[in-house]
């Protein structure tokens, strides 16, 4: 057994309202390769954050090489040998490789910057990841992958003892990956402590040596992988909770088909996505955080442009191509981010309402002057439809809850009455009462005889609405499943635990 | 397919790099056609006498413009710097030495004052400046009551003094190019202005002091300002009302036409403001050669700026392209 050289002990953090990591413990030694794995929001970057000295704890303490250690900021963790690689990469694209690793701490030779040493360095660093380019090459000529390699480079500028990456892989394509995985090999080889932070398990199996799973901010197991499947993660990733019983879907027929996509890309973020959608039916759409889920659904309105793939709408009982930019007139849109996108807050509940109808709502007599009778009944039956809890229809929006600020949206587009429905988590932040009523509107619509796209992050949400399912992962459809699919081959397909067995 | 694009992308970044070379060569081929004399050493050298002051003036703005904001002020700066100036000498008597140290400093706080307006209270860099020139050439007008402030006989004559056949200013302004150059290239400052210029928060999260360090580029601005103000009263003689107007804009056209972007992060001080101000020189003189109307001058500095500004909203408009050919490459990777 090595000696371990890093030890997290008790760390706990509160966030307003939540408590982010509770009594996390774990060791690493030099020499290894731990992954850090866990579901959206389970405390792996939270714990990663505290390491780094960008979060204080609110309990717990760490130890180096057997001695405690206070990092109050990032620049004291780089003091005792810690770098950090983000997710985000920090790049100066108008800037050269040199200037970006070095941009706040240059060397001075005779009163100005010693570019020949500097450069000399950066030449050496990036020879170690195995690359060989031009120090002096603009940022902006080099891809994401090579980007990478230059974030990696200025963590290893301070010779650090423990590195830790956040999610290094997600910009990068297979090629670059397999590099990446051979410099954190070689760097575990130097005798560095390696933290690596992923939700792909496939990545983790192929690269770490011991695992830590976390999960609602505690540590839920861990050991050797070898001694782990691909499904003990998988457990232990989404633990035993029962699915939420507060809304079931019933079961029910579907009718014929009203949407299909084929061959839908956008080179770099959506690559040939197939599917097709029935009257009546809810298509979950799952995936992790940046698989691409969103980037369908914003294709599929025209909110991002397409390179190349059809969309197929049943008008009239045929299935007719229709152009990316007219879709909109088939298909409702609810944003993953309704205050942002989808709400004009300081309006009224009315106006918000009416907003996407207004032509409808004309005067037969004076063309393009809105009829205020016609609305007021309009908004008026909406609300009462949907159970709005609103003390006049002229009530500011800002004002109402979330759950009904998402009901004012969903009404908007009631009014439309469109054939098929996109909602991309439209019950994130909502309570338990307005998630449940939600559900049923989702639920009724469909009985209705309306196709819906349901995007969620949570799996227990999206099992409880949908009748079937596409994976997605890395831009990409993975999988597809029937109704009948457990909790356990979701996750699995969307971490990359299933494309091993195929 | 993906060769192709990149190759057609990279004949625009030349273009766009490159074009206003041509045209400065266009332009002196025209002139040179119309008016034989133009094509002449003595002309070139009254080009660069006349780019002088503005070549001083627009290397301390580019340090501003690198940011990604503006100042439009500097002609007003160099307005009432110069008129304390020329007032403590002709109407005081004071020491020239004394009097131009005062006016540095006077100029590097109105480039502090800028600095504070935009950067600490983070009021739009354009209306700030905007309304600092206001009141920055409303002080010099009180303080002059709108008359001519002459220099006296002693110091004026070095505004047209010659080293050989060459201005002493055109050497003066050389000097301030070549050490702004080095401090944007060569020094910590330098660097990080341009880092700021990429993007505010990505600066920060490397550790520099945005704020500090933009507040530092509008003081050196204000200095220049200064500076450039010197130079401009010494070559007409005195301090008049109107001294200084519009060179804000003159400064920013000649920043814009030698590649430095107004959307910041980019482009260089030698040879950038030199081409931009000698372009901008050459078309002024040249018009002057050709004998044409006062009038002209305006509109077509005017067109000078539009097409220039054009031309960076268009560079940093194609920008993203080169991203997208690089998704290309790796998606066709991934399908493999």
């Amino acid at each position: 057994m090595t000696v371990s050289y890093l030890k997290m002990e008790g760390i706990a953090k509160f966030f307003p309202g939540v408590q982010a990591l509770k009594d996390v413990t774990f060791e690493a030694a030099k020499g290894e390769i731990l992954g850090l794995i866990g579901a959206n929001g389970a405390g792996k970057s939270t714990l990663m954050n505290i390491l780094g000295g960008n979060l204080q704890p609110n309990a717990g303490r760490i130890l180096i090489d057997g001695k405690e250690v206070c990092i109050d900021s990032p620049t004291a963790a780089a003091n005792h040998g810690i770098a950090f690689v983000h997710q985000e990469m920090a790049m100066l694209p108008t800037m050269s490789i040199t200037d970006t690793m070095y941009i706040s701490s240059y060397p001075y030779k005779r009163g100005l910057i010693d570019y020949k040493k500097i450069h000399q360095n950066c030449r050496s660093v990036l020879k170690r990841l195995g690359c060989n380019f031009d120090p002096r090459e603009k940022i902006r000529n080099i891809s994401p992958g090579d980007q990478q390699m230059v974030e990696i480079g200025r963590a290893l500028l301070h010779n650090p003892q423990i590195i830790i990456f956040d999610e290094p892989t997600s910009s990068l394509t297979l090629r670059e990956k397999d590099h990446l995985f051979d410099v954190i090999r070689s760097l575990k080889n130097e005798g560095a402590v390696i933290i690596y932070i992923s939700h792909f398990l496939d990545e983790v199996f192929n690269l770490c040596d011991r695992v830590m799973v976390l999960r609602n901010g505690e540590t839920v197991g861990g050991g050797q992988l070898s001694d782990y499947t691909y499904n003990d993660i998988v457990k232990m990733m989404i633990g035993s909770k029962e699915i939420d019983t507060y809304y079931s879907r019933s079961e029910h027929s579907t009718g014929e088909e009203i949407m299909r996509v084929e061959g839908l890309s956008r080179t770099g973020i959506i690559h040939d996505i197939s599917f097709s959608l029935n009257k009546g039916e809810v298509l979950g759409i799952w995936g992790q955080l940046g698989s691409g889920r969103t980037e369908v659904a914003r294709a599929l309105v025209g909110l991002d442009p397409i390179d190349s793939g059809m969309i197929f709408i049943n008008i009239d009982g045929s299935m007719t191509p229709v152009k990316q930019s007219e879709t909109k007139k088939y298909i409702g849109m609810i944003t993953e981010n309704r205050r942002k996108e989808g709400l004009l807050l300081p309006m009224s509940v009315k106006n918000n309402m009416s907003l996407a109808n207004l032509p409808k709502l004309t005067k037969k007599s004076i063309p393009f002057v809105i009829d205020p009778k016609l609305e007021n009944s309009q908004v008026e039956k909406f609300v009462s439809r949907m159970e709005i809890k609103i003390s006049s229809p002229s009530q500011r929006v800002e004002t109402l809850s979330g759950g009904n600020q998402q009901k004012v949206i969903i009404g908007r587009w009631l009014q439309k009455n469109p054939l098929i429905y996109i909602m991309d988590e439209p019950t994130r932040g909502l309570d338990v009462g307005a998630k449940a009523d939600i559900r049923r509107i989702i639920s009724e619509l469909a009985e209705q005889g309306a196709g819906i796209l349901v995007i969620s992050s949570e799996i227990e949400e999206i099992m409880s609405i949908s009748d079937r399912y596409i994976v997605m992962k890395r831009g990409g459809i993975v999988n597809e499943f029937g109704g009948k699919v457990t909790r356990e081959e979701l996750v699995a397909a969307a971490t990359g635990a299933l494309t091993e067995k195929e | 397919m993906t060769g192709k694009t990149k190759k057609n992308f990279s004949f625009r970044n030349f273009l766009f790099r490159y074009g206003f070379l041509f045209v400065l060569l266009l332009v002196i081929v025209y002139f040179s056609a119309s008016a034989p004399s133009f094509f002449s050493l003595t002309a070139a050298i009254s080009v660069l006498h006349t780019a002088a002051p503005l070549l001083v003036i627009a290397s301390g703005l580019a340090f501003v413009i690198m940011t990604g904001r503006i100042d439009i002020s500097v002609g007003s700066i160099a307005f009432l710097s110069s008129a304390v100036a020329a007032l403590m000498i002709s109407r005081y008597h004071l020491s020239i030495p004394l009097a131009v140290i005062c006016m540095l400093a006077l100029s590097c706080l109105m480039g502090a004052i800028n600095g504070f307006i935009v950067v600490i209270l983070k009021v739009n860099p354009m209306i700030a400046t905007f309304g600092t020139q206001l009141a920055y050439r409303g002080i010099g007008l009180f303080l002059t009551n709108s008359m001519v402030v002459s220099l006296p006989r002693s110091i004026r004559f070095l505004g047209n003094k010659k080293v050989g056949p060459i201005y002493v200013d055109i050497l003066f302004s050389l000097f301030v190019l070549l050490i702004m150059f080095l401090v944007h290239t060569r020094t910590q400052i330098g660097r990080q202005i341009v880092a700021i210029g990429n993007d505010i928060s990505i600066a920060e999260k490397l550790g520099i002091k945005e704020k500090k360090i933009s507040f530092f580029g509008y003081l050196l601005c204000g200095l220049m300002a200064g500076l450039g103000g010197i130079v401009m009263t010494l070559q007409v003689g005195g301090v008049t009302p109107t001294s200084g107007t519009g060179y804000e804009f003159s400064a920013i056209a000649m920043l814009v036409i030698g590649g430095i972007s107004l959307y910041g992060g980019e482009g260089s001080i030698l040879p950038g403001i030199l081409i931009g101000g000698i372009t901008l020189a050459v078309i002024e003189t040249g018009l002057n050669y050709v004998g044409a109307s006062v009038y002209v001058y305006s509109f077509v500095r005017g067109g000078v700026i539009f097409v220039s500004m054009f031309a960076d909203a268009l560079k940093t408009q194609i920008k993203p392209k080169a991203k997208i050919i690089e998704d290309e490459e790796s998606s066709t990777i991934l399908a493999k």
